[in-house]
Order: structure tokens, then C-alpha cells, then sequence
């Protein structure tokens, strides 16, 4: 399937910073993908997308969304794509309906039909002044003016944040119609959960620059477990310690948190060599990958 | 809001300052002769020594320094705040994920900052009008039209600046209304000073306030190098604002 967002060697410095705030990043998402980007606050999520948006000028590379040059084909590119920016900023004085046909009428009309659907299933609060709005309602009015065009290219940064999980609900199953439509989604998130749930790729991005990047399925696949072993005496423990198989922890004297070094039945062969008294297997997730990521650059 | 307040403001103003030409209309002459006196300095801030005729009045009463401070803080005000407010606050973000071109969204803002400006004008002449009407000013009712008008596209000029400054880049964006203002009143008071101070005669010339005579505007002339600043201004500012903004990185 074609890349409906290509991000090749993207470069951004902002004025005055000697050190870049995005560095050599390449991305390409397909369509009907879901493609989910983690990083800390300030690794280069927002900027990444201001680029994709052209709110800001890359200081080299380039940017392709749906074969169109970010920057030279900005206001063509617009009319694919639905945006939804992080801690989204609406105008406090008009209602949502008011602002939501007011940016239609800048995109040359929508389908009413489905602006009514979008308003039922978020059941947001359309006919009240934004200004009035709790956080979570704001969220709402936003994801609804980012999702009604039924873009080809959905760009969305922390999409669920303030919703409550029911809405939240919602939102993954109007990204499913989305995925199923063939669109494209780029979205950031704090959430492992949704990232896991929803995504078919991730990226993490730390400091500007991408350090892992592949389908979720494959950050399952290459997980070794995490076991927390409470052995009979100290002599096991010391014994579990020297195996080379094993790579060890303590919790206590007697309690370890044991992970596999190359294969995990040459762990287990490892383990079966001392007295066992109790044994849970600790499921990693996308977080404990996230964490990993960034624990390396702590030990750099 | 705006729009109301800055014509009932500016409106109040200039027929509190109009009408009170009835309580010294019969004595213009006498005070004129009484202040014959007044330093050639002060005079120059007033824009003359001539105080107290219909013209003299309406110059140094509204036309040289009241109306066009106003009218620059309001132009300077409403275009920093027309350009900056949704790019600080983000909502610039919202029209502009929409297929909607930079120089669309800037001279949409440009246009409002324009009619804005073009209203508080109208009601405040039409104003100044009536009032000079009531006190029975002998003063020709086009001349006094170009005379408001030309004071309005004087002072608005600065509040172009000020747009353009905005426009042009982040960093210039931060300091324009500033430089907008030390400009235009730095220009009033070098350009006043100018005929006694020797070394500002030169720097006089390459200000606007220079060539801004209300009195020859009054008897229905106005200078050619105000037209050319304002002429020039306008394209300087329209070409700046519309590079700047559409290369720059927006909020």
C-alpha cells in the first residue's frame, strides 16, 4: 500500500538552539495504518507534527504527505488532513457548532450527516460556549473537528487525554472506522495502553532522534520475561548470581528478579539447578520497552 | 467591542475639543495676540503658534498631536493584537490545519485591522462635522475631510508598521509595537525639535512626522513627501508582511 506520510531525514533547529529539536528523522506511514510516536515530554512528538502541518519550516529533509511536498503543497495537503493538536487551544467566546461550521466553511463544507453522528457518539455539548466547557468536553469539540472531514491523513497529538473512558471507547472505534476506510493515522500518546491496543507500528523518539521503530507486534515478540524467584537459601541465590544464563537482581536475601541472558530454556536449565519456592512470571509491556529506552540513555 | 469603544472614545474627544472653541471663538484674536510670546519650541509641539484661529484651533487642538496619538495607540494596540493573540494562545493552529494560505489568513487580519479602522474614522468624523457645524467654524467642510483622513492614514501607518513587525518573524514580532510607538512619538518630538536643535534638522527629514503640516492640510494642501512616505510605507510594509509570514515558523 502507498505511504500516505513520508518523513525523510527531517532536520528542525529551532533560532538560538545549537542542538536540534528533531535530528535525521525518517518515518513513513502507510494507509490504513495507525502509526503511534512515544517519547518524554520535549524528545520532539509536537514539533514532529507542527512539520507535518507546516505550522513550522524544516531546517532540512522533507516531508511527503499523500505524495505532496509539506511545505510547497501546504494548503492542497490541508484538505486530506484532520489535526488535532496537543492540549488543544479552541476559542472560549462561540459554541462548538459555531466554530465547527465556521472551519467548515473554510474547508468548502462537510458531510452534516456525519458531523451529527460524531456529535451523538462523543455526546459533546455543541450548543455551549467552549469557554464554558470542562476539559474533557474541549477534548471532544477538537477530536470532533479533527475526525469530520473523514480525512485520508489524521495527525493527532495525545488524542484521549482528559476523556473519560467511555469516550475514550469512542474514539478507538471511530479510529477503526478510520483504519478501515483506508486513512492514515499519525498519533502521539502517553498511553501504552492505547498505543498497544490501537497501533499497528510505534516509534520512539528521545532527544530528536527515532531509537526504535517497529509493528507492536514484533516489540511483543522480542521481550525476554521477567521472573521473580524466592529460592530456599542464600547459596541458591549466590548460585543463580554466578550463572551466566541469568541475568539477576535482588528484591531481598532471598527474592530475585530473574531475566534470561541468551535463550530462555538455557535460563531454566539454569534455574533447575536450585531449590525453587515460588516463581511469577512479570509480563513486560510497551511501557517497560518505552523504559528501557530511555533507562539506556541514563546509563550513557 | 472594540470597534465601539474606540469611536465613542475617540468621538467624545474630538466634540469636547471642537465645542469648547465657543467659550474663546470671540476672543481668538486677543489670545492669539496675548500669546504671541509663546516660545518658538512650545509652539513646534503644538505644530505652530497659531492657537486660537479656526485653523490653529483644530491643528494644535486635535489634528497635530491629539488625534494622532490616539489613533496610533489604537492602530499599534489592534495589530499586535489581531497578529500575535491566536498565535500565542494556539488558535492560529486551528485555521491553519485547515486548507487556508498564510497571506490568506494575514490579509484576512489585515482587512479586519483595515474596517476596524475605516468605522472608528467614519463616526469620528462625521462627528468632528457636526461639531465644527454647531460652533460655526469657518472651515471648508472638504478640507476638514482630508484633513481627518489624511490624520487617520498618518497615524494607521505606525499600526502598519507594527503589522508588518509582527509579520515579519518571530523575534520582531516581540518589539514591534515598541519600536511602532518610539517611532512615531520619537519622530513628533525630534521632528518638533528639529528647528532649534541643529543636529536634528537632518534626522527631521527622514521622519514622517516631518512632512505632517495639519495647518496646510487644513487650507486644503498636503505635502508631496507625506505622500510618498505613506505611498512608500504601505508597499514597504504590504511586501514585508507578506514574505515574512509566509516563511516563517508560525506560534
Amino acid at each position: 500500500m502507498a505511504s500516505a506520510i513520508v518523513l525523510d531525514k527531517l532536520t528542525k533547529y529551532y533560532p538560538g538552539s545549537k542542538a536540534p529539536a528533531i535530528n535525521q528523522l525518517s518515518i513513513s506511514i502507510k494507509s490504513g495504518e495507525v502509526y503511534g510516536f512515544l517519547g518524554s515530554n520535549g524528545a520532539g512528538k509536537s514539533t514532529t507534527i507542527r512539520l507535518i502541518l507546516d505550522f513550522i519550516r524544516p531546517s532540512s529533509g522533507r516531508i511527503t504527505v499523500q505524495g505532496m511536498d509539506s511545505v510547497a503543497d501546504s494548503v492542497a495537503i490541508r484538505r486530506h488532513i484532520g489535526y488535532l493538536a496537543g492540549d488543544v487551544a479552541l476559542p472560549k467566546r462561540v459554541t462548538g457548532r459555531q466554530l465547527l461550521h465556521h472551519l467548515a466553511s473554510l474547508s468548502g463544507g462537510i458531510d452534516l450527516d456525519y458531523l451529527g453522528k460524531l456529535e451523538k457518539d462523543f455526546q459533546a455539548q455543541l450548543d455551549k460556549r467552549i469557554g464554558t466547557l470542562s476539559k474533557g468536553n474541549r477534548q471532544k469539540i477538537g477530536l470532533i473537528q479533527a475526525l469530520m472531514w473523514q480525512p485520508n491523513v489524521s495527525v493527532l497529538d495525545d488524542p484521549t487525554s482528559g476523556l473519560d473512558p467511555l469516550m475514550q471507547e469512542q474514539f478507538y472505534s471511530a479510529i477503526s472506522d478510520a483504519k478501515k476506510r483506508g486513512a492514515a493515522i499519525f498519533l502521539s500518546s502517553h498511553s501504552f495502553s492505547e498505543v498497544e491496543r490501537i497501533c499497528d507500528h510505534i516509534g520512539i523518539i528521545r532527544a530528536g532522534e527515532l531509537v526504535y521503530e517497529g509493528t507492536v507486534a514484533s516489540v511483543a515478540a522480542k521481550r525476554m520475561p521477567n521472573w521473580q524467584v524466592t529460592v530456599s537459601s542464600k547459596a541458591d541465590a549466590a548460585t543463580l548470581k554466578k550463572s551466566k544464563s541469568l541475568k539477576v537482581s535482588n528484591l531481598s536475601d532471598l527474592s530475585l528478579t530473574v531475566c534470561p541472558v541468551a535463550s530462555i530454556s538455557s535460563a531454566l536449565l539454569a534455574l533447575s539447578k536450585v531449590e525453587i519456592k515460588s516463581m511469577t512470571i512479570k509480563q513486560d509491556n510497551l511501557e517497560d520497552e518505552f523504559m528501557s529506552f530511555y533507562n539506556q540513555e541514563g546509563q550513557k | 467591542m472594540f470597534t465601539l469603544w474606540w469611536s465613542i472614545g475617540v468621538s467624545v474627544l474630538v466634540s469636547i475639543t471642537i465645542l469648547s472653541f465657543l467659550a474663546i471663538k470671540d476672543e481668538a484674536a486677543q489670545l492669539n495676540q496675548a500669546l504671541s510670546g509663546i516660545t518658538d519650541t512650545a509652539g513646534s509641539f503644538l505644530g505652530g503658534s497659531d492657537l486660537f484661529s479656526p485653523i490653529g484651533y483644530l491643528n494644535s487642538q486635535i489634528y497635530f498631536i491629539l488625534l494622532p496619538i490616539l489613533v496610533i495607540i489604537m492602530t499599534v494596540n489592534l495589530a499586535s493584537s489581531l497578529m500575535s493573540k491566536d498565535e500565542s494562545d494556539l488558535t492560529v493552529e486551528l485555521v491553519l490545519s485547515r486548507p487556508v494560505s498564510r497571506n490568506h489568513l494575514m490579509f484576512g487580519k489585515l482587512l479586519a485591522w483595515f474596517t476596524i479602522l475605516f468605522t472608528v474614522f467614519v463616526v469620528s468624523y462625521g462627528v468632528a462635522a457636526v461639531c465644527v457645524k454647531i460652533v460655526d467654524m469657518p472651515i471648508n467642510q472638504w478640507n476638514l475631510l482630508l484633513t481627518h483622513a489624511i490624520s487617520f492614514i498618518f497615524s494607521a501607518s505606525f499600526g502598519l508598521i507594527a503589522f508588518a513587525l509582527t509579520a515579519v518573524s518571530r523575534f520582531t514580532r516581540r518589539i514591534a509595537g515598541v519600536i511602532a510607538i518610539v517611532f512615531s512619538l520619537g519622530g513628533y518630538v525630534i521632528s518638533s525639535l528639529s528647528g532649534f536643535v541643529d543636529g536634528f534638522k537632518f534626522i527631521a527629514k527622514l521622519l514622517p512626522y516631518h512632512y505632517y503640516d495639519t495647518v496646510q492640510m487644513l487650507s486644503g494642501k498636503v505635502d508631496l513627501g507625506l505622500v510618498i512616505y505613506l505611498v512608500g510605507i504601505t508597499a514597504v510594509a504590504l511586501v514585508a508582511m507578506s514574505v515574512g509570514y509566509s516563511r516563517r515558523d508560525i506560534g
